[in-house]
């Protein structure tokens, strides 16, 4: 897990991005991971996670978060989730 | 943290919305006490060390005989006469050799059941008598270590969890055995193995709900379950003020 952009709070708590790559993954495993990087994170935190192209993890990992209750987006290869 | 191989282990409880890493390390950082290697502690050790319980403990002091082999599904045909904890021991190292499994080839007696639960943060009792389920009742409740209580005949079990000095003990629920010739044993009264199976698969979710820190749902309460005609009651239970098991501690 990286943290591109790494912006540090007024709390001294890193508020950016946080960057996950799972492109060498498959089903379960990028949404684990995906997953236990999310409770890593306080609410409102964004979760980067790069998937590979064209794989299934560009629609199983959002949706998984999105049924989580967290809010995905998809926009390539990467889907940037928020944390409820 | 959990390395990649953990993670890929564990990864299909891992995904479950009610499970998580920190679940996941509770489990790595506990330590389960096993009563018997048969028909009901085969599953629940099963499960326990396929889960990633740290430590585990398999005492029974039986060996292996032709008759077990329908229900006792950690056991085989080339291990009759080896001794059950052993046996157990040997395939469990198998399933996941990322734990600890500690065979103790002993019985489960009062003279030696404090010994037996110390350090232990949780014990699932599978014995197959009221002798010893009382004696484990009585050292968990002494010690203050949780336990998961469960029996097995015919096509009915019984399980039940207890949280010393919190909720109902298997004395409050039943506080006398019943007589000697009124209760059947499995020798007796004879057991499909699924139906054990089933029991032993209860307990095990009971324990691993109860380490994951999910929240036992057997508290204060026994589940009956009728294999015959599927049905699963939940009997409440509350604590006696003066069972001599629980009261005091």
């Amino acid at each position: 897990m990286t943290r591109p952009g790494r912006d540090v709070g007024g709390d001294g708590r890193d508020v950016g991005p946080v960057g996950l790559d799972v492109s060498g993954l498959t089903c379960p495993m990028t949404w684990v991971k995906a997953k236990l990087a999310l409770e890593g994170l306080c609410p409102g935190d964004t979760l980067i996670v790069t998937c590979a192209p064209a794989s299934e993890a560009l629609e199983n990992v959002p949706r998984s978060a999105r049924d989580a209750g967290h809010s995905a987006d998809v926009e390539g290869t990467t889907v940037r989730i928020v944390k409820c | 943290m959990l390395s990649d191989a953990e993670l890929e282990r564990y990864s299909r409880q891992l995904v479950l919305p009610e499970w998580s890493e920190l679940a996941q390390v509770r489990l790595q950082r506990s330590s389960v006490l096993v009563v018997g290697a048969g028909a009901l502690g085969a599953p629940v050790a099963y499960y326990l060390a396929g889960a990633g319980i740290g430590r585990l403990g398999i005492l029974d002091d039986d060996t292996v005989e032709l008759s077990n082999l329908h229900r006792q599904l950690l056991h085989f045909t080339p291990d009759i006469g080896v001794p059950k904890a052993e046996s157990a021991a040997a395939k469990l190292a198998f399933l996941n050799p990322e734990i600890v499994v500690d065979p103790y080839p002993a019985r489960f007696e009062a003279a030696n059941g404090a010994l037996l639960v110390a350090g232990h943060d949780l014990v699932v009792d599978c014995s197959d008598s009221f002798e010893t389920r009382y004696a484990v009742n009585a050292a968990c409740c002494a010690a203050g270590v949780a336990l998961v209580e469960g029996g097995a005949v015919g096509f009915t079990g019984l399980v039940m969890t207890i949280l010393p000095g919190r909720s109902a003990c298997y004395r409050c629920a039943f506080p006398e055995p019943p007589p000697a010739d009124a209760q059947p044993t499995c020798a007796q009264a004879g057991i499909l193995g699924p139906a054990a199976g089933v029991v032993g698969s209860l307990m095990a979710l009971e324990a691993l709900r109860h380490l994951g820190g999910i929240g036992a749902r057997l508290t204060d309460a026994f589940a009956q379950i009728d294999l015959f005609d599927y049905a699963l009651t939940r009997v409440n239970v509350t604590r006696e003020p003066s069972c001599p098991d629980c009261s005091a501690h």
